[in-house]
This record gives structure tokens, sequence and C-alpha cells, in this order.
């Protein structure tokens, strides 16, 4: 297993609900629910959660929010487990200063996404990532998620990418690309793609459905004999979570478990009926939900 | 809404020279962007767009943001527009940026669809519906699914144009290229502008026209020219294209004498030996260069 661990939850950051906030007002971040979400996600079988990355909505936290919930995760990390912060930035200035300011609050190693939107070419990406690397002593996972940033980073280039000091692992979000890279640990980006990533020499995953059925992953990871049949049985929780924009789905499932509220930040919305009924279905079919939520 | 003009600039921002290439963070150069804003209007455009994608919006800090688009409206020549560029991931922040662009007189904001978080459609239309709220100004939509992750389909942009004050499109999806209900369409990207003219669209927020102001102006007023004119430009378009629009523009405007320093900001690079002498020879193509 990696150091950092083998089973890592890209944990969700709750905010409170607060009636009455207009739609450009933010609800604020529910830090007891984020500290108590942590400890349940470890329990139910994580390795360690990454905090702050796009389930986390990092997109939408101030840079105070940001780094708090880094600390948070750190102050409060269960014994043997690892904490991971989300700290990529389009603007490389802007992902150094989050990944010096998370090095110095205790992180156990950074993940930072591709420069998204403003789609850099080779070279600026190189560059960006040498200035990351400069920026902590920690170990940086690299995450490939073309159909968000607009720019894939293709085997080769990771290659390359891991030949820089301390550029150790790559979360791999572009199925077509799933392969084992040399110099870099691979953890799967999705869900569905865990078993394959498994098959192809990958250490691990950065996983949504952990937040519900970490056991179940865990034994995908622990014992390959069992991989095949978790795998099918979970398939159509991962589909039911996939209903639309991620993190909605997981924040609506977590609040029918009487996890945390769902409430978000715009651009993100709540689900609708339909895709509440979808999630429901999912977790009822799972016996994931307590007696009275079920569907 | 008010005629913003068939030709705007997505102006880049000039950065300066001095400061050490590895710290990634030269100044904007504010002279060299007012002089700049005059040259590109004096080339032909209507007017422009301040702190869009080719502006490195991305890498300004609100503060750098708010400034440009400020110079902008104050070094505003005559009969011109300014179109400010305020989109975010963030929908706070989106209406922050256009509420503080509306009180700077731009005259039009563009929007873009929030890039990387993916919302879902429920999710856009609450998005314009409260940046439309921040502003009294009219909205243009920016759909570049390239950048992004997420297409507007021509349907969406019809529902997001029942809200009030978004009037236009910026399409860069050239898939969905056509005109919508309720939306003036901009072409998005230099190689559709012919075409967008040609279906009634309103016009284009151009990159080559930094360069080739006065023969995509000649596109607009001469509608027979129109073609054969675009034809001649197709190698600039494609030289351009060899790098981020930005990179590439800059070192155009260099090698034209209008910009002193073709400095842009991390994760952008600029221009290698052979990207540089692309542009050179897609100058030369089309005349604006001689040997």
């Amino acid at each position: 297993m990696s150091d950092l661990g083998a089973l890592l939850t890209a944990i969700v950051t709750p905010f409170a609900d607060r009636p009455g906030l207009s739609g450009r007002e933010q609800a604020p971040v529910d830090e007891e629910a984020f500290v108590r979400l942590h400890k349940l996600v470890i329990e139910r079988g994580s390795d360690g959660v990454v905090a702050c990355g796009t389930t986390g909505e990092a997109s939408t936290l101030s840079d105070d929010e940001h780094l708090r919930v880094i600390q948070l995760a750190v102050e409060n990390k269960p014994a043997g487990t690892t904490v991971i912060a989300g700290a990529g930035s389009n603007v490389t200035a802007h992902a150094c200063e989050l990944t010096e300011r998370a090095t110095e609050l205790g992180v156990d190693a950074i993940l930072s996404v591709t420069p998204y939107y403003n789609r850099p070419n080779r070279r600026g990406i190189v560059r960006h990532y040498e200035e990351v690397a400069k920026a902590t002593d920690k170990p940086i996972i690299l995450y490939n998620i073309p159909f968000r940033t607009g720019t894939d980073m293709p085997n080769d280039l990771l290659a390359e990418l891991a030949q820089i000091d301390g550029i150790v692992a790559v979360k791999q979000s572009n199925d077509a690309n799933l392969a084992k890279v040399d110099g870099l640990d691979l953890y799967a980006g999705n869900d569905d793609t865990i078993l394959r990533t498994l098959e192809v020499g990958g250490v691990g995953a950065i996983s949504v459905a952990s937040h519900l059925v970490g056991h179940d992953i865990k034994r995908m990871l622990d014992h390959p004999e069992e991989r095949g049949d978790v795998n099918a049985r979970l398939q159509p929780l991962f589909a039911a979570l996939g209903v639309t924009t991620n993190p909605s789905p997981i924040k609506a499932a977590l609040s029918m478990q009487g996890h945390l509220s769902d409430v978000f930040r715009l651009p993100i919305v709540p689900c609708d009926e339909h895709e509440a009924t979808v999630i429901r279905d999912a977790l009822t079919a799972l016996d994931l939900l307590p007696i009275g939520a079920r569907a | 809404m008010p005629d913003l003009g068939a030709l705007l600039t997505a102006i880049v921002t000039p950065f300066a020279a001095s400061a050490k290439a590895a710290s990634g963070k030269p100044a904007v150069d504010e002279d060299a962007f007012v002089a700049l804003h005059r040259f590109v209007i004096e080339q032909g455009s209507h007017g422009i767009v301040a702190c869009g994608t080719t502006g490195e919006a991305s890498t300004l800090d609100d503060d750098e943001h708010l400034r440009v688009i400020q110079l902008a409206v104050q070094n505003k020549p005559a009969g011109s527009t300014v179109v400010a560029g305020v989109g975010s991931n963030d929908t706070a922040h989106a209406v922050h940026l256009a509420e503080r662009a509306t009180e700077l007189g731009a005259d039009a904001l563009l929007s873009v669809t929030p890039y990387y978080n993916r919302p879902n459609r429920r999710g856009i239309v609450r998005h314009y519906e409260e940046v439309a709220k921040a502003t009294d100004k009219p909205i243009l939509l920016y759909n570049i699914p390239t950048r992004t992750g997420v297409d507007l389909p021509n349907d969406l942009l019809a529902e997001l144009a029942q809200i009030d004050g978004i009037d236009g499109v910026k399409q860069a999806n050239n898939a969905n290229l056509a005109l919508v209900d309720g939306l003036d369409l901009y072409a998005g990207n230099d190689e559709i502008f012919g075409a967008t003219l040609d279906l009634g669209g309103a016009g284009g927020i151009c990159v080559a026209s930094h360069v080739a102001g006065a023969a995509m102006r000649a596109m607009v007023d001469e509608p027979a020219r129109r073609g054969a004119i675009d034809a001649e430009l197709a190698p600039l378009y494609a030289a351009l294209s060899v790098a981020p629009a930005c990179v590439s523009s800059k070192a155009a405007l260099q090698l034209l004498g209008q910009l002193t320093s073709d400095r842009v900001r991390l994760p952008m690079v600029e221009t290698d030996e052979h990207e540089r002498q692309s542009v050179r020879d897609g100058l030369l193509a089309v005349g604006l260069l001689k040997d």
C-alpha cells in the first residue's frame, strides 16, 4: 500500500442550512458536521481523506475557508489515517500559495489538478508543476480530468512530470488513459473505474462512493478475488451517484442517512425530486438507509 | 440591447517585461494597455472585451481585473464600446464582478458558463438569474465547452434569453452556431466570424482583429468581399492558434511593434522559437509583416 493509503475519500464540505439566505449569499461551512463526517468516513473504511477537492466544492470556498477546512481535517485526523489537501488552481501563483499554506498546516500530501479553463500548453503545464513542487516538501498527486479542465495530460506528459521531485502519483479520471505510468502511483479518479485501475497496477482510489460503502471498496482493494463481485454489486450505486453533477448526489445520499444538510453554493444546486428518487432507490437496494428513509 | 458593434476585440492584457521570469507574476502594464486599446479601435474594431480569457482574466486578481476595466472605460475612444469579462465558476464571485464592472461604466458584460465544477442545467439557470440581478447592463453569455467542460445547447440558450438583461451569446462551440431567439449572436472563434455574419449574427468577439482589424472590419462593412477576405485571413487564424490566444496574440503584437513585451503569467508561457516563427509566417502570409 502507498504511504498515503489505498482508499481515500474525496470528502464533501458540509454547509449549514440557514433558511432565509438569498440566492447570492453563501451558506457557511458547517465545521462540526465536517469533523463528524471525517470520523464517519474513516470508520467506514477509508485510509484517509482528500479535503477541498472538487467534491469538497473547493471552487466556491474562499481561500480562508479552504485552508480552515484543511486545518480542521489535520487537527481531527484519526490516528493512522492521512489527509491530502486539494490545492489546485489555474493560476500558478495561487496554486503555489495554497500548496505552501496546506503544507504549513501539516497535510500528508497535496492533490493538484491541471490548470482548468485557460488551457496552458504542454510547456506551461510543466512549468506550472515545477513551481508547485517547489512550494512543498510533501508528496504531490497530479489530477487528470479533462472533461472538467479542458486539457488532457497524456501518459507521456505524466511520465515527464514524474521526473519533477515530489510528484509521486496521479489521480486518473480520464478512463481512456488508464494505465500505469513510470514513476507515479496510480489512483482511480472515478468509482466505476476502480476495478480496472487495480487490474492495471493501480494502488487505490480517490473515491466518492466510499463516503457510503468504504468497507466494500476496501475489500475490492484488499481481496482481488472478491473484486469483480463487489464491483458488480456497487455499480448501481456508482451510477446513481452520477445522476447529476457531483457532489449533489453524494450530499443528497449523506443527507438521507442523516449525516448532513443537503446545502450547496451556487452554481451547484441540490438534487431535484427525480434525482433524489434515483439515489434513494440505489441506497435502499444496498440496505444503506435507516428504516423510515427507504424507498 | 444597445448596439455594441459588430467587431469586438478580446483584448490582451499587457504585462511589463521587467519582472523576473521565475516569479510568474509580472505587473500589468497600464500604459501599454491604453495604447493598445487605442490602436485596436483605430484598426477598425467597434469595441473591446476587456478581461476576457484572452485578457488572461484567470491570472488577474480582482483588483487588477477591475482596474483594467476601469482603464478601458476611462480611455474608451469616442463611439466605441467596452464589454467587461466578468465570469466565474463561483456565482457569488461572478455577481461581485458584474456589480463592480457595472459601477465602473462598462457598456455590457460577458459572462462565461461556470467552468470546471460543471453545474447542471438548473444550476446554470440559477447562476445566470443571480448574475442578471447584479447589473442593469446587457449580458452576453459565453459558450465554450472546450474550456468549461459544459455546453450550453441552443435550447438552453433560448431559455436563458428569457432572463431580463441576457441579450447575447458569444458562441465558441462551432457545432452549435445558429441564431437563437432573443439573443444577439457573436462569433467566439475567428474562423466562424464570416459565417456568423452570413447567418445574420451581430458580429464577433475576435482575436485576430488585434492585428487584422481593418480587414475584419471590411468583412462587416462590405459583405460582398466577406468570403474572399475570410479566405485570405485563414493562414493568420491558423497561425494564432499555434499557442493559447493570449500567447500568440502578444507575440504577433510584439512582432508588429505594438507591444514591447510578450510576457504572460504562469501557467501560460511565452511562444517558443517554433511557435514564434509560425506567428511570423502567419503575419507574412496576410501581408501584415514584410520580409
